[in-house]
């Protein structure tokens, strides 16, 4: 440990030189950031790794069950579990992707979990993010750099690698695979917040990175196009390309960055699209409180993980409870994510937690409210002197004929003191993640 | 019951040569309970392999396409089809045509609206919806060029003018905020020379149709192409390509509905 922080800023200056960097937009102006690492890794123990990545693997079944219902019979909903209301009027709920069914019925390929570990050791999730998680490549990287300028410390800890993150990526991306045709990560471009992460998977799976141009759909059929107009049949897309920007002739149409007439192919299963279209209604975060009942109804077992405790507004009873205790809850609006529409009460003044109880008596679906998990602090070096800050941990499941955690994660955690904010677009870092062998 | 002749011709053209153009198209008539399909043709120029398929909503869509260079791009429908004497669909409820969308989300002059209607509980589905668009016709003054195609409901309402769309989008607006289920549809009139829109509203288990725009219900002489939650869903053509173009010119050249002697 302790030849690790001597070893903090040789690793910085590696990831610089790698280029390890994300992209924010401020006021419309796109910067390039570093993503800051600390060099104490997150050490998370075997026992309690295999009870969270058991409750992880219980979830992404379920989810996947639940995506294949909604975009099919919708029995949850007949049965009354969950309220059309929260399907139908979520942003998430893509109607275009009504009766599709994907390559190999995986819905979810790679899910992204944020837990955290409450001050009595127990894991709780956040957040799941269905659609398109990023930030599994920094600990990889990270690791790969440790090892390097501190080769002795993995010798003397019993560490697990969590350098085959691509190789399960391509397990994935072979699984559901049509036709034996190529293997792409589209990208939306340079100027994405994750372009080192597509380019950088792309390279570690041995994958054709693509372009929005590179790519064509022809007879129903998706295409990456060569030198001399070339043409080569694609079997699986992992798009880093948002679902509402994917084919302009279906979602957005002034999207440049999509394939048009990619969601034909898709229907008539001739590619497989990673992860699939339409994910969002299982992610948004009005759906997340039905997550363990979606466990029970589907599963028929008890959830292991729970979530931090959640009000919908929407049930006047919860309603209630929110609007009198607004400053010990934090609220969240559920169209937005990546740390955005994210607040708490107790920071609030008089005028603020007026304005914000009006929003959520006229629009209750718009809002979810949850106690503050009084979440760990993990030790961060700032300069020479060690400190405490709030840290996350999203951990990444991949399904394709099994369902498989990554035995690593991303640990992000706050820059500021008693901030709760972990996002790297809201200026976090990161830690590695290791579990014990 | 009587049989119809249409024909629908468009053309775009074009400032300066396109190239590697993506077109879906959603403009031949649906085969349903109220009108059957005798005979169809689509056309597109130039001409290109055309493929087939069906939307996620039950419309049938062209899709195609033209990887060189052309200045226009000119699509034509032609058919022949039987209408029954009641527009009415027996079909079970998608309940998604309960929940706004996009271009029907009701902001508070709306539902203002929707108060001046003054429908009662005991209404019948039918007399609320008339209501509606009673209230709808006299808030909305007819007229071309003031709204676009991506005017919403609420904007339109603000402008206080709008075409067969914006009628449209407000009275399926309308309904839903009084929790009657209403879908957006795209389809041809006799005499208009444009393509038309209206909606239609469940009732007890059927989709009836009523014509805001005229504020008319609807009985039969309508041909119906596409429906959907809005126009977004029912476009007739959509495509891009690539190419640097002044402008974008959209001629109707025809719409014709002609009895069948």
């Amino acid at each position: 440990m302790h030849t690790l922080i001597q070893q903090k800023e040789a690793v910085n200056k590696w990831l610089e030189r790698i280029g390890v960097r994300f992209g924010v937009y401020k006021g419309g102006v796109f910067h390039e950031q570093l993503f800051p690492f600390d060099p104490i890794p997150r050490v998370i123990s075997r026992k309690d790794w295999a009870f969270i990545e058991k409750g992880l693997v219980q979830r992404v079944r379920a989810l996947n069950l639940f995506l294949a219902d909604i975009y099919g019979d919708k029995q949850i909903v007949s049965d009354g579990v969950i309220p059309e209301e929260f399907i139908y009027s979520s942003k998430g709920y893509l109607p275009q992707c009504e009766g599709i069914m994907p390559s190999k019925k995986v819905y979810v390929h790679i899910a992204g979990i944020d837990l955290v570990q409450a001050r009595d050791g127990s894991w709780i999730v956040l957040e799941d993010n269905l659609r398109i998680p990023s930030g599994a490549s920094y600990p990889i990287i990270a690791r790969t750099i440790t090892r390097k300028v501190s080769p002795h410390t993995f010798e003397y800890n019993k560490i697990t690698d969590n350098r085959n993150y691509p190789s399960l990526l391509r397990k994935t991306m072979d699984y559901v695979n049509v036709d034996n045709g190529l293997s792409v990560v589209l990208t939306p471009g340079r100027f994405n917040s994750a372009f080192f992460e597509h380019s950088f998977l792309a390279e570690k799976t041995e994958t054709i990175l693509a372009f929005p141009g590179d790519l064509v759909v022809e007879n129903d059929k998706l295409y990456y196009k060569g030198i001399f107009n070339s043409r080569e049949r694609v079997g699986v897309i992992y798009r880093r390309v948002a679902d509402e920007f994917l084919d302009p002739l279906v979602f957005d149409k002034t999207s440049l960055l999509g394939i048009p007439n990619l969601m034909q192919a898709y229907a008539k299963g001739n590619v497989a699209v990673m992860n699939a279209p339409g994910n969002g209604i299982a992610d948004d975060k009005g759906l997340c409180y039905f997550v363990p009942k979606m466990i029970e109804y589907y599963l028929q077992e008890t959830p292991m993980l729970q979530n931090a405790p959640t009000y919908l507004p929407y049930f006047s009873d919860d309603r209630k409870y929110v609007l009198e205790n607004i400053r010990n809850l934090v609220i969240k609006d559920v169209s937005e994510a990546g740390g955005y529409g994210v607040m708490f009460g107790r920071d609030m003044n008089a005028e603020e937690l007026d304005n914000i109880k009006r929003l959520i008596t006229n629009e209750p679906r718009r809002w979810i409210a949850q106690e503050v998990i009084d979440f760990i602090d993990l030790e961060v070096l700032e300069g020479a002197e060690s400190v405490y800050r709030k840290a996350d941990l999203r951990a990444f499941i991949l399904s394709g004929e099994t369902v498989e955690v990554w035995q690593s994660g991303l640990t992000r955690f706050a820059r500021q003191q008693d901030s709760f904010v972990v996002n790297s677009s809201q200026g976090g870092g990161f830690k590695d993640t290791w579990i014990e062998k | 019951m009587k049989q119809v002749r249409y024909n629908y011709k468009t053309r775009v053209t074009f400032s300066d040569a396109i190239h590697s153009h993506f077109f879906l198209l959603r403009c031949t008539p649906q085969q349903n309970g109220y009108q059957q399909v005798i005979m169809e043709k689509c056309h597109v120029y130039p001409q290109e392999n055309i493929r087939t398929a069906t939307d996620s909503l039950g419309n049938k869509m062209y899709s195609g396409f033209i990887g060189d260079r052309h200045n226009y791009f000119e699509f034509e429908a032609s058919g022949e089809v039987k209408l029954s004497d009641s527009y009415v669909l027996d079909e079970k409820l998608n309940r998604l045509y309960l929940y706004p969308s996009v271009y029907t989300r009701p902001d508070t002059a709306i539902l203002e609206l929707l108060n001046a209607a003054s429908l009662n509980a005991d209404d019948s589905v039918t007399d609320k919806v008339v209501k509606l668009s009673d209230a709808l016709y006299r808030s909305l003054e007819y007229s071309p060029q003031t709204t676009d195609i991506n005017t919403t409901a609420a904007q339109a309402l603000k402008i206080g003018k709008g075409v067969c769309q914006d009628y449209t989008h407000l009275l399926i607006s309308l309904c839903r905020s009084a929790g009657i289920a209403a879908r957006y549809v795209a389809g041809l009139i006799e005499g208009e020379g444009y393509t038309h829109a209206w909606v239609e509203y469940y009732d007890k288990g059927y989709w009836r149709a009523i014509d805001p725009t005229h504020n008319r219900l609807i009985e039969t002489g309508y041909i119906k192409l596409s429906h959907g939650r809005d126009y977004d869903d029912c476009s007739i053509e959509r495509g891009v390509f690539s190419g640097i173009v002044q402008q974008q010119l959209e001629v109707q050249l025809t719409v014709g509905v002609n009895e069948c002697q």
